[in-house]
């Protein structure tokens, strides 16, 4: 084993001969435009449970949370998907961007009734500032 | 150096952390943290079946639009996140839409997580799930 605190590459090759005995390649832009930038799960209260990329969650009222991020992004066009568990039938909780560094959920039920939810679930994809 | 041929990449100062750097030259994430842990797309009709999957071991059809997907490679903790979508219906069509469905994780566990999946008519296989959790392995 070599060890190198800091190597640059472009390509990385891995031979996956256990399985097709053929090598596949990945250009190395794909290791960071291709992980995830953040995620988290949240509990009603907007405490995390779990993170990466996120440095604190707020409860702005009932349903309406947001969630800053520890880097900011390039720009607010880039993806952000929130997943709520089923805790109660037909809810949702659309995730979108507030600003580069900033995430909104609002969660909803079947009234369009705004509803604290413990299970929010966020991934952020997308370049980093 | 433009490419390297290796099968496992391993952290230095910490073997479950390598930093990389984009396109920028200057802003650095995690790569390990960033990588999706587990991915599958699978059919809930009829028989319960991965189409194509990453580090799932099984799937199990628990009752109508419940089913659990087994980790392979159990994850550290059950405080990680992911997404889920379904159709919430039948229809092989990704347009092939419920108005009014639902669907979202019913459990998480370190070695499984659940799908659940309803209409306004109640619970429902569906012909699309797709499926992918980020979080520690363990």
């Amino acid at each position: 084993m070599v060890a190198h605190g800091t190597i640059a590459f472009d390509t990385l090759t891995t031979s996956d001969q256990a399985n097709t005995g053929t090598e596949k390649s990945i250009d190395t832009s794909y290791l960071f435009n291709g992980s995830a930038k953040g995620w988290l799960n949240g509990a009603s209260d907007a405490s995390i449970n779990g993170s990466f990329g996120f440095s604190s969650g707020v409860d702005n009222g009932t349903g309406d949370y947001s969630y800053n991020l520890t880097n900011a992004m390039g720009s607010d066009n880039n993806s952000v998907v929130n997943m709520n568990p089923r805790s109660a039938q037909d809810r949702a909780g659309p995730a979108t961007f507030n600003s580069v560094s900033q995430v909104l959920v609002h969660v909803y039920d079947i009234s369009s009734q705004a509803v604290n939810d413990g299970g929010v679930n966020v991934t952020v994809q997308g370049e980093l500032a | 150096m433009s490419t390297l041929l290796l099968n496992t990449l391993t952290g230095k100062t910490s073997a479950g952390s390598i930093v990389v750097t984009g396109e920028g030259g200057s802003t650095t994430t995690n790569m390990q943290q960033g990588l999706a842990k587990m991915w599958v797309n699978y059919t809930g009709i009829s028989t319960t079946a991965a189409r194509d999957s990453f580090n799932v071991s099984s799937l199990t059809d628990n009752s109508t639009g419940r089913t659990t997907i087994t980790i392979n490679n159990d994850m550290g903790n059950a405080n990680y996140s992911g997404y889920y979508y379904t159709n919430a219906n039948t229809g092989t069509g990704y347009t092939d839409l419920n108005n009014d469905y639902t669907g979202g994780f019913g459990s998480f566990a370190t070695g499984s997580c659940g799908n659940n999946t309803q209409s306004g008519s109640g619970d429902v296989d569906s012909y699309q799930n797709l499926c992918g959790i980020f979080g520690d392995l363990a």
